[in-house]
């Protein structure tokens, strides 16, 4: 086992349960040494736990988990080579900020000025040096963090656990230290896992994101994979970005397929090789929706549906153009580019159709 | 006009308060204060200005050696309290998870407290005498041939039973500051390699500072201050200053009463104004 | 070995064997849930230390009172500690057709009295006392420094001060002048110090809301503070009652003629205890745990009531924490 690998986390066929709730459905993983990980989802789909399953603060109820090729059942987390960063930074409220950082070389009864020194050291590379000897009720969030990674970063961890990090940062902040977890986690080479709900977050930080819901994983894979090629409705529905459809194929006519969908509209469709009677998700991204006025109700169209202006947003590069699909069958959702959109705009309650390319049909395994 | 208003409902509001704290508790201080320097012929307290009570009273080794007493048994009673009001709580606020069985367990071991600490205190009486439960049974079962003596009538018996009905003047307000701790903290600890004792020693211990500052104010206060379990369970033999004030009152002997009093007081006062100075206690609120 | 001390070793064998079941049963839940985070509970050798260390204080706090609750009913030629002479309600009686010194009976319709009136005024007082530090005002620290003083003062000291105050007044003492004045001094600490917790958690933002809906200062204690802030009363309430009802040291000198029924019994205890003295004891206990209780199911009943979260009079509810960052922001789709 050289030592390129010993960031690496393998978790195997683990479960967990909490009582009669099953938190986690038998997940296998592997996450490469020196990546960075996310892992993303909504609450409560067991994001958290893995990270403290890895952790060591709480234990699996079925399978294992190895660190560096190294089996971790019943070792203590500070023993897994892994250190983790609260939610709540839970800093030590009694403690100075450099005492909070040498926290964990106080309890190995490392000396005093050697602490003091490496506290300093870390704490002049997450720049919070000059604030070393105030209490953490003086600090302001973003400062709080800093301090919690610190503390995190000083025991020389192979794999760092990162649960929400930046929940609690307002918007500005939260930018700023994305960049900096970045660049950190280059400099530093060591396995991050970072657990997030928010999809842009994941998006820019990670090597491999991992989407679950509900105890499991739905899909992982780099970002540009869950992103531009998700498997699941559900990984495009949550990661956004898609407009998504269920149907069954009802018909197909020279390479057009019509497809009747849960929403009760019909919609055709050129360039899939689908048989009449299939069940078919697919999804369209909705920044390659093109949007133009219709003459008229009614007008058939092929990849493309047609509806009424139902909402418009302006943010600045795009335009948010909602529109409700005919026959009550629900939203779509196309990013319209503002050049685009300008050159001819609609406003709410205009009639429109709404187009795709047959290329930009992403057929969803289900 | 509008702060006018407010400012006459304030008065109203607080008068109160302070009207019953000026009349039963300034007045009769001041007038305790007042008496300890009257001229005491032996007989009769005659109003003036002396010094002599103090002077008597300082210069006195039985003073000295009340105070010793009292410290002894104040010490040792806020030590047993310490550490047992520190172990329930622990339990209760660590041990036990759910929030029903927590309250049931609380509240099994507060209950007791809100009945008569005169019925405790005489309650230990057949308990602890030469005829007590406690010699019947170790001599039933063969132990020990003679009675234990030091039972009752002793230093034991009072500091026993101060613990019986003090111990939860130090439970609640440990209670109070240990619950409020945050379990992210105890978890971080862990993770940064803390045992169990080293999380106990420097998370849980200095973050409950203040109750237990609340909770020695407490206890020290009302043991230093009583003499009813010093006079029944010890039978006058544990000498502390308040059953020495005590029995100098009865003797109508009420410039030494209250010189006595006064001084205990004074040293009541800097021991919790010390440390409340170490201690936010408003803050506990 | 008396047989009644079988019998009481048999109870408290019972008891201790029925909590220590219960708090095992902990064990067999396995997890709990603190906060929104699920824990796991490591059952380690210290826990059981603790239990023990539990179920050892509850019997060293409620043996000795069931021990004179037997003793109570000593025969009529027992003494005042074991073996029992048989077992009767002859001390019961006496307490209630004395002949001897140490008539209890008065002292007790006294002491009942005394503490409703003190129970009243300390929780009309505390609450008035608790809207004044709302808003703050001149002289508040100090007069948060007397309530202090007055908790930890030598309570033989302010009965002392009153007693002599009165002396030169030329006033008589009795149960309900000085001694109320006495009680109200160890009573109004306990209920100023809660009020003063209850309000400082009463979000300030309730009322302004209230006026906002064009509530008058009065409709707005009427309707909005004075429901949220009551069963903190009622815990005010039963803390002036039980603390009255029960206080010695304080009333021993300004009882005058008519001694308070602690008062009584200590007076009893020095010079001549009888069995009647435990049945007097024991009857004390009872009619104070019936109140507790009253007062704990007045509580429990108006939180019900109110179907919202149910806190127990002087503890911490869960979820109150310190050093706690912002918990997270809302999902945000991508667009």
């Amino acid at each position: 086992m050289s030592a390129v690998t010993e960031g690496v986390v393998e978790i195997v066929s683990v479960s967990k349960n909490f009582g009669p709730t099953i938190a986690i459905d038998d997940i296998s993983l592997t996450i490469p040494d020196g990546s960075y990980c996310c892992l993303i989802g909504p609450s409560g789909c067991g994001k958290t736990t893995i990270l403290r399953m890895i952790a060591g603060h709480e234990e699996t109820t079925e399978g294992h988990v190895l660190i560096g090729g190294r089996a971790v059942e019943g070792l203590e987390p500070s023993e897994r080579g892994t250190a983790m960063m609260f939610q709540s930074y839970a800093l030590f409220p009694h403690l100075s900020v450099a005492d909070n950082v040498s926290f964990s070389l106080k309890m190995k009864r490392v000396g005093k000025d050697e602490r003091r020194r490496r506290a300093m050291e870390i704490l002049t590379r997450v720049q919070m040096d000059h604030l070393a000897d105030r209490v953490p009720q003086q600090l302001s969030g973003g400062q709080q963090q800093r301090v919690a990674l610190a503390r995190a970063l000083i025991t020389d961890p192979k794999v760092l656990l990162l649960d929400e990090p930046l929940s609690a940062l307002d918007e500005f902040l939260r930018l700023q230290m994305r960049e900096e977890l970045r660049r950190l986690q280059a400099d530093i080479g060591i396995t991050f896992i970072h657990v997030t709900h928010t999809q842009p977050e994941a998006l820019a930080l990670a090597d491999l994101i991992v989407v679950m819901d509900e105890g499991r994983i739905d899909q992982a894979g780099t970002a540009r994979e869950i992103f531009d090629a998700p498997t699941t409705s559900y990984v495009a529905e949550f990661m956004g970005g898609w407009n998504v459809f269920r149907g069954e194929v009802r018909e197909v006519k020279n390479g057009t397929a019509d497809v009747l969908t849960e929403a009760g509209e019909t919609i055709s469709m050129t360039g899939t090789s689908v048989a009449a009677g299939e069940h078919i998700d697919f999804s369209i991204r909705r920044d390659r929706i093109g949007v133009a006025r219709s003459n008229g109700a009614g007008a058939a169209v092929v990849n493309g549906v047609t509806g009424v202006v139902h909402g418009i947003e302006y943010q600045g590069t795009w335009v948010k153009v909602t529109m409700a699909r005919e026959g009550d069958a629900g939203l779509l959702v196309a990013n319209v580019q503002e050049a685009d959109f300008f050159g001819d705009p609609v406003a709410v309650g205009d009639p429109v159709k709404a187009n795709w390319t047959e290329k930009d049909i992403h057929i969803l395994s289900r | 006009m509008v702060s006018l208003f407010h400012r006459f409902n304030n008065f109203v509001q607080i008068a109160p308060l302070t009207l019953v704290l000026a009349v039963f508790l300034v007045t009769p201080m001041t007038i305790i204060l007042v008496v300890s320097f009257y001229k005491f012929t032996g007989f009769l307290t005659i109003p003036g200005f002396v010094l002599e009570n103090y002077s008597r009273m300082l210069g006195q080794v039985f003073t000295y050696q009340n105070y010793w007493a009292t410290i002894r048994i104040t010490g040792i009673t806020w030590a047993i309290t310490l550490v047992l009001g520190f172990t329930l709580s622990y339990f209760f606020v660590f041990d036990i998870i759910a929030l029903r069985v927590k309250i049931l367990l609380f509240l099994l071991a507060v209950v007791p407290f809100w009945t008569s600490g005169v019925v405790r205190m005489i309650s230990w009486l057949p308990f602890l005498g030469r005829e007590g439960l406690i010699n019947r049974s170790i001599i039933g079962m063969g132990l020990t041939d003679q009675p234990l003596d030091f039972l009752l009538f002793s230093e034991f018996a009072v500091i026993l039973s101060y613990v019986h009905v003090f111990t939860l003047f130090m439970v609640a307000p440990l209670f109070n500051v240990m619950a409020r701790i945050d379990r992210d903290l105890l978890e971080a600890a862990r993770d940064q390699g803390a045992s169990g004792w080293q999380i106990l020693w420097n998370i849980i211990i200095p973050m409950s500072r203040p109750g237990i500052a609340i909770g020695t104010i407490f206890v020290v206060a009302l043991t230093a201050t009583d003499f009813t379990a010093v006079r029944v369970l010890s039978g006058g033999k544990a000498g502390t200053v308040a059953l020495t004030i005590a029995n100098q009152y009865a003797n109508v002997q009420h410039p030494f009463a209250t010189a006595n009093g006064i001084v205990l007081l004074l040293v009541l006062l800097v021991f919790v104004g010390g440390l409340m100075r170490l201690v936010d206690v408003r803050e506990q609120l | 070995m008396s047989d009644s001390l079988g019998v009481l070793l048999v109870i408290v064998g019972i008891v201790a064997v029925g909590l220590y079941q219960l708090v095992r049963s902990q064990q067999a839940q396995g997890a709990g849930r603190a906060g929104s985070m699920k824990v796991e509970v490591r059952r380690t050798r210290g826990f059981y230390v603790r239990t023990g260390v539990y179920v050892v204080f509850l019997v060293f706090l409620y043996l000795p009172i069931l021990v004179i609750g037997i003793l109570s009913f000593q025969g009529p030629t027992g003494g005042l500690t074991f073996p029992m002479e048989g077992w009767s309600f002859h001390w019961f009686r006496e307490v209630f057709d004395p002949t001897y010194i140490g008539d209890f009976r008065m002292p007790w319709v006294r002491s009942v009295i005394l503490a409703l009136i003190v129970m009243v005024i300390t929780t009309i007082v505390s609450f008035l006392a608790g809207l004044a530090y709302r808003r703050g005002f001149r002289f508040s620290g100090l007069i948060f420094y007397l309530v202090v003083a007055s908790l930890i003062a030598p309570p033989f000291l302010v009965s002392m001060g009153i007693g002599i105050g009165f002396a030169k007044l030329g006033l008589l003492t009795s149960w309900w002048t000085g001694t109320l004045g006495a009680h109200l001094t160890w009573t109004l600490p306990f209920g100023v110090l809660i009020m003063l917790a209850i309000f400082s958690r009463l979000d300030r933002s309730i009322e302004e809301m209230a006026r906002d809906q064009g509530a008058t200062a009065w409709q707005s204690m009427r309707h909005v503070v004075l429901p949220i802030v009551f069963p903190g009363m009622i815990a005010v309430a039963l803390f002036g009652f039980t603390l009255s009802y029960d206080e010695f040291p304080r009333s021993s000198l300004v009882t005058g003629d008519g001694n308070t029924l602690p008062v009584e019994m200590v007076a009893v205890t020095g010079t001549a205890a009888r069995p009647s003295l435990y049945a007097v004891g024991t009857m004390t206990t009872v009619f104070s745990l019936v109140v507790i209780f009253a007062g704990f199911a007045a509580v429990y009943i108006i939180s019900r009531r109110r179907a919202g979260a149910l806190t127990v009079a002087g503890s911490v509810p869960e979820g109150e924490r310190y050093g706690k960052a912002l918990r997270g922001a809302p999902e945000q789709p991508a667009e």
